[in-house]
């Protein structure tokens, strides 16, 4: 009796209490959004490697021109080439060994190894004129998902999750997706991390196979049935508990056991793409049955963006095409071209992509010149390139079209120059939230997700 | 925002009660928050957002704006426009939501009325003990002051806990592991105080002791077992872990501890341990991603040495003054670079190896046992053999006069000819036959590849055509760029004598970097591991590299000759691991050199030993090939691009300069011939010599499993300058600063050393106000599961303040008095009253003091991650007690570091190695142990002075699940079912799970509850007894006791793992 009273009596405020106890130094989330947001939740379709502009989106006819002569001097301008191939002694120019074709009433580019992504060439908005900070591969993806070259910040869907929180309480509000592959250079949870943010915000990796989320599964031989047996006791032991000590940490940690309960059947029932019309998996590719591979990935993120998921992330590597460039790229965009359509159909098709944002980003682009030099042309590639490389955003918010020029070499941004701090405050634009007062105080200073910097992309919001 | 600390109501509140006269209102504690968090925003420091010109930050200008009329707050526009009734006019605007209560504004004007006195942040002021507030008899200072501000706060205390409870916390609180029973039941038998204290002395006299309190030390270290960035390999720095563990045993004062980590190399004679202990500093994350600019990352590490120094001891960070002048506490860029410029004086590259496993220099070696004495006595018998050859060679000239009288040197015109054709002719000698001559000349027709002349079975690894093969300096040769691998060829040790002979004809202006000829994998990517002579800065340069810079022989011609024309080009060295054991020769002439580098201690070879050839750490396939001699190119390094070479050769043997000169062209006269006579034929030399070369052999030998720690070393010489970086950028350097510190907190004592010592005495000086303060909040935290100021990373002026500022100040002050000692600190603590009051809450406490700021009750927070999987493994028997070692790999999800993208395997250990404590286990920077990660452990890439205790379902779910505490539950419950009757009383099993697991006793709803569920539970797996068995089956990888039904055992399991859950296993209460 003594217990039911006590917790009637303080249970509109267990939860703000318990959190006051836990929370010593931490201070308390913002009132967000700011104001009306244009997009509920986003999909960031994260190309691990850097993705080559060239061979994608960025047609550059003056590459085929100039094949195989030194880049001009008039584009290095007295530059040093930056990486591995600061090292080089020739710096000749390699056209992309695919044809390009302009699709859509806007007339976009787009190299034949994007066919299906094609029909929405009215729906993206491309930036060719991103630009970076970094040139290495760590650094650089970073800094692409926290503003920041060294670990240490949260990352963007960190940030929302600490700022919107999820929509959906029986799941994560970040969740984050690895394409099983193999990989050409390595990731790192930091990529996920919430850097100084509470914990709770880091994304969740979901992973492919039976075990979605980690240590999701009871061990075998414990069936749900005796797991909510055995949550039933537990609730006892800790309301006796709550009754006798009196925290009311007590009672909070009794709803994650609740919670963690109800994700163990509500994730796997998500992650189960069985229950997908088959329309829809094959709308997705082959490669949508294949656990873990992209296609099911971006399927998973549309089911996940369902179910209020906020900020949903798929990382796919096997972009860093230093040599072999044509096959290799031809690979991996053979890996994504049919699924990422597929996705924005979908979404499309179920309305979603009216209040989801979905971002095509990568950590930079590739050099005009082929890596190696003058040697081994015929199997070339390509050096990192932060000074112009090209993303896209579509969805909600979102005005299709082409914002940035490169030169005709795509080597330096024209105009309609783009920064990672401008993606950043654009993305926050979308969710809601000006990006420059929303800040978080971590020894004597207010952080950012866009540090000191960062303008709207406006020409790029509706 | 920052919180109102309770100090304001404490305050307020007291004056109030008591009829004494009230104590003047603390600027620090009480206005400077309220008008920080009501005025600063827009009269603040920040003079962008400044409104109506106006800072109320800096006394002098609130009065000459005349906001503040010091003694009449009447008067003062602050107080008028704070009251004024025109939303127009009031302060501050009612659209900021920010209105001040009557009780802040009557505090502002008490404040002014007693002259508005403003002060330096409160952390900025040495400690002083404060007066003890009428200590009650026998009472700790500790609980004097806590009691008299709940007293004035009017907050009962909380009785004491139970001895069960007190002693449960005590134990995790000192060692971070439950009470074991057999002590716990002697304890409750008798709790006195005198048995309390006697456990707390045996406690702190555990090895355990040292571990709890390393833990907490690692996270601020940023310690972990990778490098943390991009490839991330291992990094092998635990032997610096196991000292942070001896060091809390050994109960190292803490000031000495501060003074070991940042300048153990620096103190007169210094140990191992105290060289070792420097390991701290040279934690930061490094990369090895091929491409990056060495220099832009080793700037890293020293962003991070100074971001960690500055977290870790003194609660601040200067990072905000990296890119410009800090906007809220007052440090300048000057500030910052200057206490850069303390640890930017290692000879490190910044960068680890690709393509070795070396350990980024500087380094020392973490010795066992006897090591340290038997590399003693291997150098001190090199140095004997080295003396022995000096006096053998002294001694020698008569014998070289002698055997001249009937021996004509190498090259002499009365040669072969003369012997044969004139009996009294002396007797001709050759010089010594290469080990290795490719003369270009020779062709195999089918691959044209060439042929070495020292040995016909020898071709090169590439084939040869057209231009690149042409008429040469004698015959034919090759030219650049062109790369010619000679397999098998020149490996060599540290410790073996080698010289190189070639002919080199190269345009000018000479490259500013390109490879003549290497015995390497890669340059920079491969840490220059192996030899190699280049152009460097256009001047033609010999290295000898275990990892460049740090650990290298480097020397380089002092002038730039024309290389035109072909010329001579000779190399030699002694195998000394000296920079004077090595010449350059031009057409046989030793060349004048200047010494870039010469500190080698570690061999030159790529060693299966040291994990070179694992294909998992080098993963490149090609990079696993067999190093060898190679000509003209390497991978990832630039080519010469136009040029010639003719004529190598490799000898086993340092060539003297006659033999040069001879492999020159020149002929010289007989003495010149002395050092070749003495290595090729006095046989007192040879000796000598032999035993020389072995014994540099044994040392190297030697040293080759040892392992490798980065620690701190100072090279001789000038200091590395440091420049101001213009917005942080290594690419913009400004103007160049000394070593110096911020002056605000402490000036530099008069002649402090302008180096890491230096440093260490300006932070332990006793009137330093951060470090003790740091020291005693952090080992406060350890008690209480967070400090006495929230903000442990922040002391600065946007932390949160104390709210018991005395209590924080006694410590420090008693911590320096004490001569930093830590243990004692911790005993008192531990026996303080405080620390022994009851933790539970009512509902009125609650609501009064929610996160227990005044400390009127126990302290009880969830366990730290480490604690809660020690737990496990302590109270199922399973933890294995070792202390230290190469950390270890325990269960986690089967694929997590594959899926995660880390491009790295793991594999649990087996054995022992899987029931260590917790903060063994395997640190990877990119993908940190997730059970401990999942309860708020950080990534360690850097330093983290602060857990939060966030609530999760992951939380909820890892617990239950992770194979190693399903293991312990199953361990258990084998246990307990071994000595029950069959079948067991579910109600006592409950119980006794229940003591076991927590050491106390259940309530009687949560016995039956937990009894009710065995019950279920055995009728379950009763009825289930396959999945019984497929429980037991997933409970790691201790032999079941066959002795036991599966399903009472399974039943006992789900018993133990809902205890496991709960809050009387995962909190300390």
């Amino acid at each position: 009796m003594l217990r039911r009273s006590w917790l009637r009596s303080t249970s509109g405020t267990i939860a703000s209490l318990a959190l006051a106890s836990l929370a010593k130094g931490i201070p308390s989330p913002p009132a967000l959004p700011h104001f009306t947001p244009r997009a509920k939740r986003v999909i960031c379709l994260f190309m691990s490697g850097g993705f080559s502009q060239l061979e994608s989106f960025d047609h550059k006819p003056s590459l085929l021109k100039h094949r195989h002569q030194p880049l001009p001097d008039s584009i290095f301008k007295g530059r040093t080439p930056l990486g591995m191939s600061r090292l080089q002694s020739a710096f000749p120019v390699q056209p992309s060994p695919f044809p390009f074709k302009q699709h859509g009433q806007s007339g976009a580019w787009f190299s034949d190894r994007f066919p299906a992504l094609t029909r929405h060439a009215d729906r993206l908005c491309f930036l060719k004129g991103m630009v970076s900070d970094a040139v290495n591969h760590d650094p650089a993806i970073i800094f692409m998902n926290s503003g920041n070259q060294l670990p240490g910040r949260p990352v963007m869907g960190s940030w929302l999750s600490y700022g919107l929180g999820s929509e959906n309480h029986d799941l994560p509000a970040f969740v984050v997706m690895v394409t099983r592959k193999t990989i050409d250079q390595p990731l790192s949870s930091r990529l996920w991390d919430c850097g100084f943010l509470p914990a709770h915000h880091q994304g969740i990796p979901f992973r492919a196979g039976r075990e979605p989320v980690l240590y999701l599964r009871n061990p075998d031989g414990l069936p749900p049935e005796l797991q909510r047996r055995s949550l039933d006791a537990l609730r006892t032991v800790q309301l006796d508990e709550l009754a006798l000590r009196g925290d009311p940490a007590t009672a909070a940690r009794l709803e994650q056991h609740e919670l963690a309960f109800r994700m163990q059947r509500a994730v796997p029932a998500l992650t189960d793409l069985s229950s997908e019309d088959p329309k829809t998996l094959d709308l997705y590719g082959p490669d949508s049955r294949n656990q873990g591979s992209f296609a099911a990935n971006c399927l998973l993120a549309r089911r996940l963006c369902e179910h209020g998921v906020r900020f949903v992330q798929l990382f796919h590597p096997g972009w860093d095409q230093h040599g072999e460039l044509e096959k290799g790229f031809a690979d991996s965009a053979s890996e994504i071209d049919q699924p990422i359509a597929a996705l924005l159909d979908d979404l499309n098709l179920r309305g979603l992509l009216d209040d989801t944002l979905v971002l095509f980003l990568t950590e930079f682009g590739r050099t005009p010149y082929a890596q190696g030099g003058a040697k081994n042309l015929d199997r070339f590639g390509r050096e990192h390139h932060r000074n112009a490389f090209t993303c896209w955003l579509a969805g909600a918010g979102i005005r299709p079209g082409t914002i940035g020029t490169t030169d005709d070499f795509g080597f330096d941004v024209v105009d309609g120059r783009t920064t990672v701090n401008d993606l950043h405050a654009t993305l926050m634009h979308l969710m809601g939230i000006h990006h420059e007062q929303f800040t978080f105080p971590f020894q004597g200073r207010d952080f950012r997700l866009t540090d000191v910097a960062g303008n709207l992309i406006s020409p790029a919001l509706l | 925002m920052p919180r109102l600390p309770f100090v304001i109501s404490a305050l307020l509140l007291a004056a109030s009660v008591r009829s004494e006269p009230t104590p003047p209102v603390s600027y620090n504690f009480a206005v400077r928050p309220l008008l920080s968090s009501k005025c600063f925003a827009c009269h603040g420091s920040d003079a962008n957002s400044r409104k109506a010109d106006l800072r109320l930050d800096v006394r002098d200008n609130a009065i000459a704006a005349s906001a503040i009329v010091p003694g009449n707050p009447s008067t003062s526009h602050l107080i008028q426009r704070i009251r004024h009734s025109d939303p127009d006019e009031v302060m501050p605007p009612p659209e900021k939501h920010a209105a001040l209560s009557p009780s802040e504004i009557s505090l502002l004007e008490t404040w002014i009325s007693e002259g508005a006195p403003y002060e330096k942040h409160w952390a900025f002021i040495p400690p002083h003990a404060p007066p003890i507030p009428a200590p009650l008899k026998d009472e700790h200072p500790i609980d004097s002051l806590v009691r008299a501000a709940a007293t004035a706060r009017n907050i009962p205390l909380a009785p004491p806990a139970s001895p069960s409870d007190w002693l449960r916390r005590t134990s995790f609180a000192l060692t971070g592991l439950p009470p074991e029973p057999a002590a716990a039941a002697a304890f409750i038998a008798n709790p006195s105080p005198a048995a309390r204290s006697a456990l707390v002395d045996q406690l702190l006299n555990s090895p355990a002791f040292g571990e709890r309190m390393a833990t907490d030390w690692l996270d601020a270290a940023r310690f972990a077992d990778t490098y943390g960035r991009h490839e991330d390999a291992n990094s092998s720095v635990w032997p610096w872990r196991d000292w942070v563990i001896r060091a809390f045993n050994n109960n190292l004062p803490y000031n000495d501890f501060i003074t070991w980590q940042l300048a153990g190399d620096l103190l007169p004679d210094a140990s191992n341990d105290q060289i070792l202990a420097t390991a701290f500093q040279r934690l930061p994350v490094q990369s090895n991603e091929s491409g990056s600019d060495p220099e832009e990352y080793r700037w890293d590490q020293v962003f991070d040495r100074v971001h960690t120094t500055s977290s870790a001891f003194m609660g601040l960070t200067f990072e905000c003054a990296r890119c410009h002048d800090h906007k809220y506490d007052p440090f300048s860029s000057k500030d910052y670079y200057q206490f850069a410029a303390y640890l930017n004086n290692i000879d490190e590259l910044g960068l680890f190896s690709r393509y070795s496993n070396g350990v980024p220099p500087p380094t020392t070696l973490a010795y066992k046992d006897q090591q340290q004495d038997s590399h003693q006595s291997l150098l001190a018998a090199i140095t004997a053999a080295e003396k022995h050859l000096a006096a053998t060679r002294a001694a020698a000239q008569p014998r070289f006069t002698s055997w001249l009288a009937a021996n004509s040197p190498p090259g002499s015109p009365n040669g072969l000819w003369n012997a044969l054709t004139s009996p009294s002719a002396r007797r001709p000698h050759s010089l010594p036959a290469p080990s290795t001559h490719l003369s270009f000349d020779f062709i195999e027709p089918r691959d044209r590849r060439l042929i070495a002349d020292s040995k016909p079975d020898v071709l090169t690894d590439t084939s040869i055509t057209g231009s690149a093969h042409r008429e040469g300096r004698f015959g034919w040769c090759a030219t650049f760029p062109r790369k010619i691998t000679l397999p098998a060829t020149g490996n060599v040790s540290r410790a073996q004598p080698f010289s190189l002979s070639f002919w080199l004809k190269i345009p000018s202006p000479h490259p500013d970097h390109g490879v003549i000829l290497h015995h390497s994998r890669a340059g920079l990517d491969a840490a220059n591991r192996g030899y190699e002579i280049t152009f460097e800065n256009g001047k033609l340069t010999a290295t000898l590299a275990h990892f460049y810079p740090g650990n290298a022989l480097r020397i380089q011609l002092k002038n730039s000759p024309d290389l035109s024309n072909w010329h001579h080009v000779g190399f030699s060295y002694d195998g000394s691991s000296r920079a004077s054991g090595m010449s350059l020769f031009l057409d046989g002439t030793p060349q004048p050199v200047t010494i870039i580098r010469d500190h080698l201690t570690r061999d030159i070879a790529y060693l299966d030993a040291w994990g070179d050839l694992d294909s998992m750490r080098v993963a490149d396939a090609d990079y696993a090939d067999p190093v060898t001699l190679t000509l003209g190119a390497r991978t990832l390094d630039a080519s010469i691009l136009s040029g010639a070479i003719d004529e190598l050769r490799f000898y086993h043997a340092a060539l003297s300069t006659a033999e040069m000169s001879l492999l020159a062209g020149s002929q010289p006269e007989d003495p010149a011939w002395f050092d070749w006579f003495l290595r090729e034929i006095d046989p007192d030399y040879r000796a000598a010599l032999a035993a020389l070369n072995n014994a540099r052999r044994a040392e190297n030998d030697f040293t080759i499993p040892l392992t490798e720690v980065m620690v701190m070393r100072e090279p001789k010489g000038p200091r590395r300058p440091t420049p101001i970086l213009n917005r942080g950028d290594f690419r913009q350097p400004g103007d160049p600063v000394q070593p110096g510190v911020p002056s605000i907190l402490l000036p530099l004592p008069d002649n402090s050393a302008p180096d890491r010592l230096g440093l260490a005495q300006w932070l332990t000086h006793p009137d330093h106000p951060l470090t003790a303060r740091v020291a005693v909040n952090r080992i406060w935290s350890a008690f209480f599961g967070s400090g006495l100021v929230p903000t442990p990373e922040d002391f600065g002026l946007q932390g949160q303040p104390p709210a018991l500022p005395d209590l924080l100040d006694w410590l420090a002050v008693h911590f320096i008095k004490s001569g930093w000692n830590v243990k004692a600190l911790c005993r008192e603590i531990a026996l303080s009253q405080t620390f022994a009051r009851s933790s539970s809450i009512s509902p009125d406490a609650l609501a009064r003091d929610p996160s227990n700021q005044s400390l009127a009750r126990g302290p009880r927070f969830r366990l730290p991650a480490e604690q809660l999987r020690d737990a496990a493994l302590a109270v199922s028997g399973l933890l294995v007690p070792t202390i230290g070692g190469p950390s270890v790999k325990p269960w986690q999800p089967e694929g997590l570091w594959e899926e995660s993208g880390t491009q790295h395997t793991y594999t649990p250990d087996s054995g022992p190695n899987l029931h260590r404590r917790s903060l063994y286990t395997f640190w990877r920077r990119t993908c940190p142990p997730p059970l401990l990660s999942v309860f708020d452990a950080p990534t360690r890439e850097f330093c983290k002075v602060r857990r939060d205790s966030t609530l999760t379902p992951l939380q909820s779910l890892a617990f239950q699940n992770d194979t190693g505490i399903l293991e312990a539950a199953r361990v258990l419950a084998e246990q307990l079912l071994a000595g029950s009757p069959s079948p067991p009383d579910a109600s006592s099993l409950a119980a006794t799970a229940w003591h076991r697991l927590t050491s106390g006793n259940p309530s009687a709803s949560q016995r039956s509850a937990l009894a009710s569920l065995f019950s279920d539970s055995l009728l379950h797996y009763q009825a289930h007894p396959d999945q019984a068995a497929a429980l037991l089956k997933s409970t790691g990888a201790t032999p079941l006791n066959k002795d036991l039904a599966p399903p009472t055992v399974a039943a006992a399991v789900v018993t133990i793992r809902a205890i496991l859950n709960s809050d009387a296993f995962l909190v300390s209460f």
